[in-house]
């Protein structure tokens, strides 16, 4: 879902950059030399590009997709003309966005700068990164909305008497699939496995019954098969 | 052609501040006070781009960029949106998605900004409103893809053009529950009463109004602007769905366009003066509720 992903990015890109610095490491925190970025901004670029040309790229690889499959270029060429001409279009709605974000930009900037003053709230007199919503805070609605799929751990220690030293909240969703259903079960068949390896541990001939076993059963299987 | 698409694109930039306008003046007059001019949104923004903006120290070019990005996107998500019959500027097979993904690029811009003051204030409020969205979200692709499955298009313009009226013969009821769910998706995406109090001054209960409190001045303008606009959208997609204007000449169909717009802000204005804020966990319910009723008009579409 697009806003849940959103949601995800907000989070993390909130709580990790945004704000004040939530600890003294963060504080220090600076951006990555010019070396480290150019790579990256070149692979934004690449990916814009590509975005943006698609119209022209797509008939160019059924050309290519018809040269290594075989089939006749009839057969894909339409279909990706079709896609082409589709993805002209989304290219220029992106042209439009990009457009009307730079053209609102200028305007802003010719509208005037602002003053700095300190972040506005109430009780915001000084503020420290303890005021700041964390990820745990950011996420609590959601992760207990959807608690009967993410099966949050929830630690909790809420401020107590009239002047409490600390309190703390936290929620760390688990992958239903991988740490309730997957790695349980790897686990329990470990065990039932390692049981049985106990079994047979040292003992030859128990271990040469268990071959014989498996293929009189194999060669059993065969037959039924026929 | 051309005369066409400049009145379209003129009526996106220049209505939208008129229906704030009659919702607040429909409330005036039904709390029994006479309210601000009509026009008054149109004074507010023309008052806040001349005044000087105030930044908090804690941001950074994050916070700038969120109420042009914002603007940015919903003002593009306008051009495919088609008006009074004719086809939008912007119309290709799958446009219903990016419509929706600009919606919540502008949310996206927004809540982030709000992160970037530090406060707790901003980030209650980023936090609510994201979340509701994801839950505001299935309904409203879930109508979207009703109005897909009754017209056989992919496309807003499709979906709203000349195949709806055959659409509304064929699954009436569909699509009039389908319309009830976008009313609701409207209401809740519109931070507008019973889901959010526009005019409300406690910030614990804010959910959209407390992302923006640091915002002042030229980017508050983009911000208000910008609220109208997604208002506008919601109200040209519901209005288009519940009335096909698309018969007699392309005057006449933009008039009645327009005219039906007025009557789908009174309409909001109506809802805020007679229902009263849910509590906020009682938001959720609405939202699921209205899935449900979108559900239901794709079961009976698939039956």
């Amino acid at each position: 879902m697009r806003i849940s992903r959103a949601a995800c990015f907000v989070k993390v890109q909130g709580t990790v950059f945004l704000g004040n610095a939530r600890s003294a490491e963060a504080e220090g925190a600076h951006e990555a030399p010019a070396a480290m970025r150019t790579p990256m901004a070149a692979l934004a670029v690449a990916c814009v590009a590509i975005g943006l040309s698609a119209w022209a790229l797509l008939p160019a690889l059924a050309r290519g997709a018809a040269a290594w499959s075989g089939l006749p270029l009839q057969a894909l060429l339409p279909a990706a003309e079709e896609a082409g001409r589709t993805m002209g279009v989304v290219a220029g709605g992106a042209v439009v966005l990009v457009g009307t974000v730079a053209a609102l930009w200028f305007l802003r900037r010719r509208l005037g700068g602002g003053v700095a003053a300190m972040t506005w709230g109430c009780g915001y007199a000084f503020p420290t990164p303890r005021m700041a919503y964390t990820g745990s805070s950011f996420a609590q609605i959601l992760v207990r909305g959807f608690g009967w799929v993410l099966f949050p751990r929830i630690r909790l220690a809420p401020p107590r008497g009239p002047f409490p030293k600390g309190a703390r909240f936290s929620t760390e969703p688990r992958e239903a699939v991988l740490d309730l259903a997957l790695l349980p079960a790897v686990r329990d068949y470990a065990a039932a496995t390692s049981r049985v390896r106990g079994l047979i541990a040292g003992r030859l001939h128990l271990q040469a019954l268990l071959v014989l076993a498996t293929l009189v059963a194999m060669l059993a299987w065969r037959a039924v098969r026929g | 052609m051309v005369l066409r698409a400049f009145f379209q694109i003129g009526l996106l930039l220049l209505l939208p501040p008129l229906l704030l306008g009659v919702t607040n003046r429909v409330k005036s007059l039904f709390a029994g006070r006479k309210g601000p001019p009509v026009l008054q949104l149109y004074s507010d923004l023309w008052k806040l781009l001349r005044k000087g903006a105030v930044y908090s120290r804690t941001t950074t070019w994050v916070f700038r960029a969120g109420p042009v990005v914002g603007l940015a996107a919903v003002l593009t998500a306008g051009t495919m949106l088609p008006v009074a019959g004719q086809p939008a500027l912007l119309a290709f097979p799958g446009d219903f998605v990016l419509f929706a993904y600009l919606l919540a690029l502008a949310r996206f811009a927004t809540a982030l900004a709000a992160l970037d003051t530090g406060s707790s204030f901003e980030g209650m409020g980023a936090a609510r409103e994201v979340s509701f969205s994801s839950m505001a979200e299935p309904a409203l692709f879930l109508v979207l893809v009703v109005m897909a499955r009754a017209t056989g298009s992919l496309s807003l313009s499709g979906m709203l053009g000349p195949a709806l009226a055959p659409a509304w013969r064929a699954a009436a009821p569909a699509l009039l529950l389908s319309a009830i769910a976008l009313f609701v998706v409207a209401l809740a995406e519109n931070s507008r009463i019973p889901v959010d109090d526009p005019n409300t001054h406690l910030e614990l209960t804010m959910i959209h109004e407390v992302m923006v409190l640091d915002h002042s001045g030229p980017d508050l303008a983009f911000i208000l602007y910008g609220a109208s606009v997604k208002l506008f959208l919601f109200g040209a997609l519901l209005v288009r769905l519940l009335a096909d204007v698309s018969v007699g000449g392309i005057w006449a169909a933009e008039a009645a366009f327009v005219l039906e717009l007025l009557g789908f802000a009174i309409l909001v204005g109506i809802v805020e003066s007679v229902m009263a804020r849910l509590r906020l966990t009682r938001v959720p319910q609405m939202l699921v509720g209205a899935s449900v009723l979108s559900v239901f008009a794709l079961v009976l579409l698939l039956r």
